[in-house]
């Protein structure tokens, strides 16, 4: 008597297909956001001069200590009509189950923006913590970087965010080829051949 | 489909597929890497010339990616077809063709309903509605699905 799995093998439905595709290739790692240094420190350093002083006058009731810009169309309005020569800070919880196609946009808009962005991805678990200094921020936190804020912090974070690619597109960039794995329905026929295979291997004692 | 070689062991996992293993070469990589090299045209076109308001070159070439990506049936990723408009054919750039809101018309203004709103310059919407599954994942972009392939295991 022939076991479940047995009857499953024998009854093959469909067969793994590779197609081969054509991936963005600006969406690469060097591409889009920057490699952090150190998750930790940059963790460390938000927490003390970012989301500690805007939880304070958020609880306070007073009014932030920093210029910040809150959430996807806040940031997104700055940065498209943001004055040149101003810098800013954007934090980004990347790793915390956010849409990707939220963030996808951000690093092209940072670097076609007329002021200057450092973006700054940071560790797993911080979007819960950005939700103390702030409501509907959706994983981002723009500041500007002004006589409020901190420069000694700015320059440390400028450091261990890591340098981002200017104008990959000034630079032919290599093709990103793979190949998807799918699958296709096989033919009755087909599937009759497979299972008779299978079972063969089986009664000799191949398998 | 083949006839599987006597002796051979067709490994086939608990859904019923027939597994196979990944190849190590693509095949149509030339018409893969000429549609990479109309993308990246494209994008220099629109980033870096001012001149040309309404991006005629840059939309002749994300015009001829199209055509030949389905006259030879190769397959772009969602996140190349998403920086591409399927009505002007303008590669789409924050500023300067694209503008990217999150629009919430639900009364409650519930999370969850959350749409993000891609406009291009030639009024062509893409939405996408974020908030229903935050961690919506692409096929492509689950684990396992895509083995993208080096330039030196292609050749």
């Amino acid at each position: 008597m022939n076991s479940l799995k047995q009857t499953q093998r024998a009854s093959a439905q469909r067969k793994q297909v590779y197609k081969p595709i054509l991936d963005n290739p600006y969406t690469d790692e060097a591409h889009l956001w920057p490699r952090v240094s150190d998750p930790a420190l940059v963790a460390e350093l938000t927490r003390r001069h970012v989301i500690a002083p805007l939880a304070h006058a958020r609880s306070m009731a007073l009014a932030p200590p920093l210029d910040v810009q809150v959430g996807f169309n806040q940031v997104v309005e700055y940065l498209e009509t943001a004055p040149a020569g101003t810098r800013a800070l954007l934090f980004a919880c990347t790793r915390d189950g956010a849409p990707a196609v939220l963030f996808a946009q951000l690093p092209v808009l940072a670097r076609v923006s007329a002021c200057e962005v450092t973006l700054v991805q940071l560790p797993r678990g911080s979007n819960a913590v950005l939700g103390d200094c702030c409501e509907g921020h959706d994983g981002l936190l723009l500041v500007v970087e002004n006589a409020k804020l901190d420069g000694q912090f700015a320059a440390r974070l400028r450091e261990c965010a890591g340098e981002q690619n200017a104008a990959p597109w000034l630079k032919f960039a290599e093709s990103r080829l793979g190949v998807l794995a799918t699958s296709v329905p096989l033919t009755k026929k087909a599937a009759a051949k497979t299972g008779a295979a299978n079972a063969g291997e089986k009664a000799s004692g191949k398998c | 489909m083949a006839k599987p070689k006597k002796g051979k062991k067709v490994n086939i996992d608990a859904h019923g597929t027939i597994l196979i293993p990944v190849p190590k070469s693509i095949p149509n990589r030339e018409h893969l890497q000429r549609l990479n090299y109309l993308y990246q045209l494209s994008t220099f076109q629109t980033m870096e010339i001012q001149q040309d308001k309404a991006n005629s070159l840059a939309r002749m070439y994300a015009k001829n990616l199209d055509l030949i990506q389905k006259k030879t049936k190769c397959g772009l990723t969602p996140g190349l077809k998403r920086t591409m408009c399927k009505k002007c054919h303008r590669t789409l750039i924050p500023t300067k063709t694209v503008k990217h809101r999150i629009v919430n018309n639900s009364r409650r203004g519930c999370k969850s309903n959350d749409i993000l709103m891609a406009e291009c310059v030639c009024g062509a919407v893409k939405r996408f509605p974020v908030g229903r599954n935050p961690s919506y994942e692409t096929y492509c972009e689950r684990d396992g699905n895509l083995h993208l392939l080096s330039a030196g295991r292609e050749r």
